[in-house]
């Protein structure tokens, strides 16, 4: 696996935090991890990273973007459309960032990406402000994060990318199922909306059958 | 946003004072990442949907989004 | 099917823990699910405004 973990500012740092947990699933299946982290998130490590990848197969990318592109470290671009959209060739790619799945994720595949998981539009996510220097800490951002988490945790298990996509997708359907019981504090539903922009946005495109061999 | 609902029925300023009285019953003590453009809170947001900026119309997206699931109950098949 | 019967069929279907939210307001006043279904249950002028209005959402 191949992450990218830039960390320049609070969304970023709660996806870098959060990462660390399929980083650790990797270790513990001595899965081989090239981790991207903070500094070293940047185009000319990751596109030196790919060429040299020998083998690594699942890429998951973490990280601000747009529907053409994902970026690294300050927002430096790592990957674009109609720039070095080819490097994912041969690969799956997971990119929990906004809107790529749009634009940059069909090109990728056109182009010869395996699968590319990710979404079509905005991917949000709530923080507790008592949480923010403790990002493993917010119960609030495990609901969105967890379920995200899923997609590459599920991938690293042997699940196919689509079954991959529907496991997380499940679990995100299943809280706000939760949180639509009488028996959540009210405040809590005020989540649903946002879960749910994250599950309707949440695609996976190319092989759904392709799993990592 | 405009395709969301119909302006014949509906103003652009009754989708915000809607989404802005739904605001009011955001979480305290939380932040909400909205991709690249930060994090915000409850006040933040309400500010946002009440000057009509991209992070407000994305908001106001998110709300509509999920206010119209309810017809035909597509919110328990997504 | 009537704006008050589409009204039903969703209000029907609606979780109990989402029917106090705010779905539209009128002259600065916030209105849930609960309270546009007093008003529809009465037939009310307001009702008929509210079901325009939630109809004009698309939420109906």
């Amino acid at each position: 696996m191949v992450i990218t973990r830039p960390n320049h500012d609070i969304t970023t740092n709660y996806l870098s935090f959060w990462s660390q947990l399929v980083i650790d699933y990797a270790d513990k299946r001595s899965l081989r991890v090239i981790d991207l982290c903070g500094s070293r998130a940047t185009r000319k490590e990751f596109e030196s990273v790919l060429r040299k990848r020998g083998g690594q197969a699942f890429i998951f990318l973490n990280g601000h973007g747009s529907a053409e592109k994902v970026a690294g470290q300050n927002d430096e671009v790592l990957v674009e459309v109609r720039g070095n959209d080819d490097v994912f060739f041969g690969t799956v790619v997971y990119a929990r960032s906004c809107s790529s799945a749009a634009a940059l994720g069909p090109k990728s595949v056109a182009k010869g990406a395996i699968a590319y998981l990710g979404y079509t539009d905005d991917f949000v996510f709530f923080i507790e402000d008592e949480c923010m220097t403790r990002p493993l800490k917010d119960k609030t951002a495990r609901l969105f994060l967890e379920p995200s988490n899923q997609v590459a945790i599920a991938i690293l298990k042997g699940h196919s990318v689509g079954e991959a996509n529907d496991l997380s997708k499940n679990m995100t359907k299943h809280t706000i199922q939760t949180l639509m019981t009488s028996e959540t504090p009210k405040e809590e539903k005020e989540l649903i909306p946002y879960l749910r922009w994250n599950v309707i946005h949440q695609v996976c495109l190319g092989d759904q059958g392709a799993r990592l061999t | 946003m405009r395709d969301m609902y119909n302006k014949k029925k509906v103003t652009d300023e009754e989708i915000r004072q809607l989404v802005v009285a739904r605001l009011r019953s955001f979480p305290s003590g939380k932040k909400i990442s909205i991709g690249s453009d930060g994090e915000f809170s409850k006040e933040e947001l309400i500010d946002r949907v009440s000057k009509n900026d991209p992070v407000g119309n994305k908001i106001i997206q998110i709300q509509l989004s999920y206010l119209q699931s309810f017809k035909e109950g597509l919110i328990f098949e997504e | 099917m009537t704006l008050k019967e589409r009204f039903y069929k969703v209000y029907n279907n609606l979780p109990l823990n989402l029917r106090e939210e705010v779905i539209v307001v009128l002259s600065n006043e916030p209105i849930t699910w609960k309270v546009a279904k007093l008003e529809v249950d009465q037939d009310t002028e307001l009702s008929r405004i509210i079901l325009e209005k939630l109809d004009g959402l698309g939420m109906l």
